[in-house]
């Protein structure tokens, strides 16, 4: 396969960003951790992290050929970084490696970035020796492990937003038919999710109706004001107002004020939602922001 | 212990082959179009040789064939229609991929599951 008249995607996730052959896709992941596959091979694996303190590339690359020699029983050597990634790879302080086991090689790089002190392990395993540099190239290429407008971007999946790097990833679920992101900054909490396909999701209800049933009313929490407009339905929900309820709320572990958007991508075919919880009411022009910034690819 | 584990070696296929392989309808499955559009599947099942002996003794008639029903949904209709013998999964996941827009990874994950639940049910069987 000719990687370069093939199209590429982005793939960003957890404060890094690069692109990739849309062939490739993502087989396992973790919250700092990505391995991309194609036709069920692996063909990089991506492992990041924030530094403190020192980072030292002769103590890490220790540390892998470690790992590899209980996996594959081969060792790791450090070689020169390759001519064509040392064109790419700007600030970074970079250190290159290879490592061969008895059925599968490969080349890799750690990657350290002084201003944000983010340390990035990157292997391409060797399925095609020529194409490797090339593809290699283009990938470190679009390598980003920061940005400078203080969002992070995420897409992966078919589904892309930016979330203020403030909020972390709390939890996250990519099922067949339905996704969620979820991000939390304190007692503040951003849900994102996406549900596909949404023909058959509407097919016996209209969006509406698919809202009111999403629609959990605790006690004590009643919602205020629904605002449905063409395929897109926006309601909030909010403490009841009741002096007990008011007193009670603080002790309530629970987040009360909630914001909820849910909306239909007829040509992607798929529903997204965004939901901003609290306890305090989530600002309406960061619950815009947030929903013009989520969307599906 | 060793003879199992032969054993399951060599019943073990990789993705790229399990991917490769094309969904054969059992012949014994009866599969009817409901107003909805969606299929119900009725199909035998093999009575377990304690409970043939209890219906027995019960004064059961142990030789009557006993049927069960599954109802798909839209999507498991989809898939359904779409094993006909000749096209292998990985098709059946590019057409199920097409028709409703989903991700590659997410149709993979959806149709491998479905088609392995019918297998174990006995309704196809895997060439």
């Amino acid at each position: 396969m000719n990687y370069n008249q093939s199209p590429w995607k982005d793939i960003a996730w957890n404060g890094i960003s690069f692109m990739v052959p849309a062939t490739w896709q993502v087989g396992s992941m973790a919250n700092n951790y990505l391995m991309l596959e194609e036709d069920g091979e692996p063909v990089v694996e991506v492992k990041w992290g924030q530094i403190k303190g020192g980072f030292s590339h002769e103590a890490q690359l220790r540390r892998l050929s470690s790992l590899h020699k209980k996996g594959l029983e081969k060792t790791v050597s450090k070689c020169p970084i390759p001519e064509k990634w040392k064109k790419v790879l700007g600030n970074y302080k970079a250190t290159a490696f290879s490592w061969e086991g008895k059925t599968i090689s490969g080349q890799g790089i750690i990657l350290f970035c002084p201003s944000c002190h983010n340390a990035t392990l990157i292997q391409f395993y060797r399925r095609s020796p020529a194409q490797l540099p090339e593809v290699s190239q283009r990938f470190l290429s679009t390598f980003r492990d920061h940005r400078e407008d203080k969002q992070v971007l995420w897409s992966l999946f078919g589904i892309r937003t930016k979330v203020p790097e403030a909020f972390r990833l709390q939890k996250y679920r990519f099922e067949a038919g339905g996704f969620e992101l979820i991000f939390a900054l304190k007692e503040q909490r951003i849900i994102l999710q996406r549900w596909a396909p949404a023909t058959v999701l509407l097919r016996n209800q209209n969006l509406a109706q698919l809202a009111k049933s999403m629609i959990r009313n605790p006690r004590g929490e009643v919602p205020t004001e629904i605002v449905t407009q063409d395929k897109v339905i926006e309601w909030t929900s909010a403490p009841f107002p009741n002096q007990w309820a008011h007193r009670w709320l603080p002790l309530k572990k629970k987040a009360t004020y909630q914001r909820h958007r849910l909306w239909h991508l007829e040509e992607q075919n798929c529903l997204l939602s965004v939901k901003i919880e609290g306890r305090r009411p989530p600002d309406r022009g960061f619950f815009k922001h947030i929903c013009r910034g989520y969307e599906c690819i | 212990m060793s003879v199992f584990e032969r054993k399951n070696k060599a019943l073990r296929i990789n993705r790229t082959q399990a991917l490769n392989c094309s969904p054969i309808k059992n012949t014994r499955v009866k599969a009817t179009r409901l107003d909805t559009g969606e299929v119900l599947l009725t199909y035998p099942i093999t009575i377990r040789p304690w409970i043939r002996t209890l219906a027995r003794r019960l004064g059961r008639d142990v030789n009557q064939v006993q049927l069960k029903k599954l109802q798909l949904d839209e999507l498991g209709t989809a898939v359904w229609d779409l094993i006909d013998g000749k096209r292998s999964v990985r098709q059946i996941i590019k057409r199920f991929v097409k028709r409703y827009h989903l991700q590659t990874r997410e149709a993979e994950v959806a149709v491998t599951r479905f088609v392995r639940m019918l297998g174990k049910r006995g309704l196809i069987g895997l060439k």
